[in-house]
């Protein structure tokens, strides 16, 4: 049986502030099926792309997606839809997601609690080390 | 009954030593060190945790910081030393005032499992060499303590009941005293952020067995080929990376393989010069993805030869 890596045991990944990482590095990311907790902040290179990469995660119950300045409207959305487990969704300073397409999103996915303001969230998934 | 008395205890303590802080004395931290004597030593005798956070050097306590008001002393730590023998965690912020001497005192709480000590500037060797008498402590943050260096550490070190150390931005901690912690076994969390690092002491770490916690921030010399130890760690749980500007997407990639993917580039090369290639250096650093379109081409751009030139 071989050994297990950390691919396997991963809960939660904080990338904020890696500004080199690229959807590239999110798509592999993506294969962490145990990873709950996902801070991507201020990774200004990721697109749509890296959100369509992460969507398909089981276990994923946070993701931090604030100041990504390239994720849209799109991106949000399919975040919304496409993440079984997602609770909470922080898109502070995402220029290109707007107020009224968070406000269809709430409404529409109201177990998901989505943070667009300027405010630093309050809502980050405990780790239990730190 | 006992928790209640410890968030009761909290919430007034912080209270009254920031009240404390306004006052005008002309023993430094005189204040706070009174603060405990009345909140806790004589209000809670069988208090079991005690947290201070004492005026930080910034904020809206800049001022009162400046003056040398509502800062913790020895005083205070040995009052709660004496008074408190049921004591099991202490945690101090901003324990600028804080000497060895105060430190020595904590010798006689025999039951502290939790030991906070962020910002002690005046903490050295010589104090944590004190602590092998605690038998029961599991949990040790020495943040931002900077002349705490690799023979601290390996004192550190030699306590087999720990189970949590937090280095964070202790800038003497170097690979030499992180290849000591990694020796223990029982230990689950480890804060190495802002540390004089490099991916050697990730290697070190990745042969701890129990680690599942472990914090890398703004690490300046970390690379990709550290993340490639991070993927042998088999009972880690939570990995925090914040501002590491060298992790790459070849080191995200690693986390998830177990290997740095080798690009097409270096396929044809020997192992050995292939691992001389693959090594994160401060050229490899000028040669990031300038866009996200970019992402078509070659999936890791900055693994190239053009470094090594051979």
């Amino acid at each position: 049986m071989g050994r297990r890596s950390t691919v396997s045991t991963l809960r939660f990944l904080d990338l904020s502030y890696c500004i080199y990482v690229t959807d590239v590095g999110v798509r592999a990311v993506s294969t962490m099926d145990a990873l709950a907790s996902l801070d991507l902040t201020s990774c200004n290179l990721l697109s749509n792309e890296a959100v369509a990469a992460v969507s398909g995660m089981p276990a994923l119950t946070y993701l931090n997606l604030s100041e990504c300045s390239a994720v849209t409207n799109e991106a949000a959305r399919e975040a919304c839809a496409t993440m079984p487990a997602l609770s909470s969704l922080i898109l502070v300073g995402c220029r290109d997601v707007t107020a009224a397409n968070v406000q269809r999103l709430r409404t529409k996915y109201p177990h998901i609690r989505i943070v667009k303001g300027w405010r630093p969230p309050n809502c980050r998934l405990d780790d239990p080390f730190f | 009954m006992c928790v209640c008395v410890c968030v009761c205890e909290h919430t007034l303590l912080q209270c009254r030593v920031r009240a404390f802080a306004t006052l005008r004395t002309d023993e430094p931290g005189a204040c706070a060190s009174q603060a405990l004597e009345d909140m806790v030593v004589q209000r809670f005798p069988n208090a079991a945790s005690v947290e201070v956070k004492s005026a930080p050097r910034r904020g809206r306590y800049k001022n009162y910081a400046r003056a040398n008001q509502g800062v913790l002393t020895d005083k205070g730590i040995g009052a709660v030393a004496r008074k408190l023998p049921a004591l099991t965690a202490l945690k101090l912020d901003h324990s600028d005032w804080v000497t060895p001497e105060g430190v020595r005192e904590l010798s006689s709480c025999s039951s502290l499992t939790t030991l906070k000590l962020a910002h002690g500037y005046r903490l050295t060797d010589e104090c944590v060499r004190g602590w092998k008498r605690a038998p029961a402590l599991t949990s040790l943050n020495l943040s931002f303590s900077f002349n705490i260096t690799a023979v601290g550490v390996r004192a550190v070190a030699c306590m087999p009941t720990l189970t949590s150390i937090d280095l964070q931005f202790c800038l003497e901690v170097t690979d030499e005293a992180v290849r000591a912690v990694s020796k223990m076994p029982a230990l689950t969390a480890l804060n190495l952020s802002q540390c004089s690092i490099t991916d050697q002491a990730v290697w070190h770490v990745s042969r701890m067995p129990a680690l599942k916690a472990l914090k890398l921030q703004g690490g300046a010399r970390i690379g990709d080929e550290a993340m490639r130890a991070v993927s042998k760690m088999p009972a880690l749980t939570s990995l925090h990376l914040t501002a590491n500007i060298c992790i790459t997407d070849v080191g995200i990639a690693a986390v998830s393989t177990g290997a740095l993917p080798i690009p097409p580039q270096l396929r044809q090369l020997g192992p050995r010069l292939r691992a001389g290639a693959t090594h994160c250096s401060d050229e490899g650093a000028t040669q990031r993805p300038q866009s996200s379109t970019r992402l078509a081409s070659p999936r890791f751009p900055t693994l190239t030869l053009t470094a090594h030139d051979y």
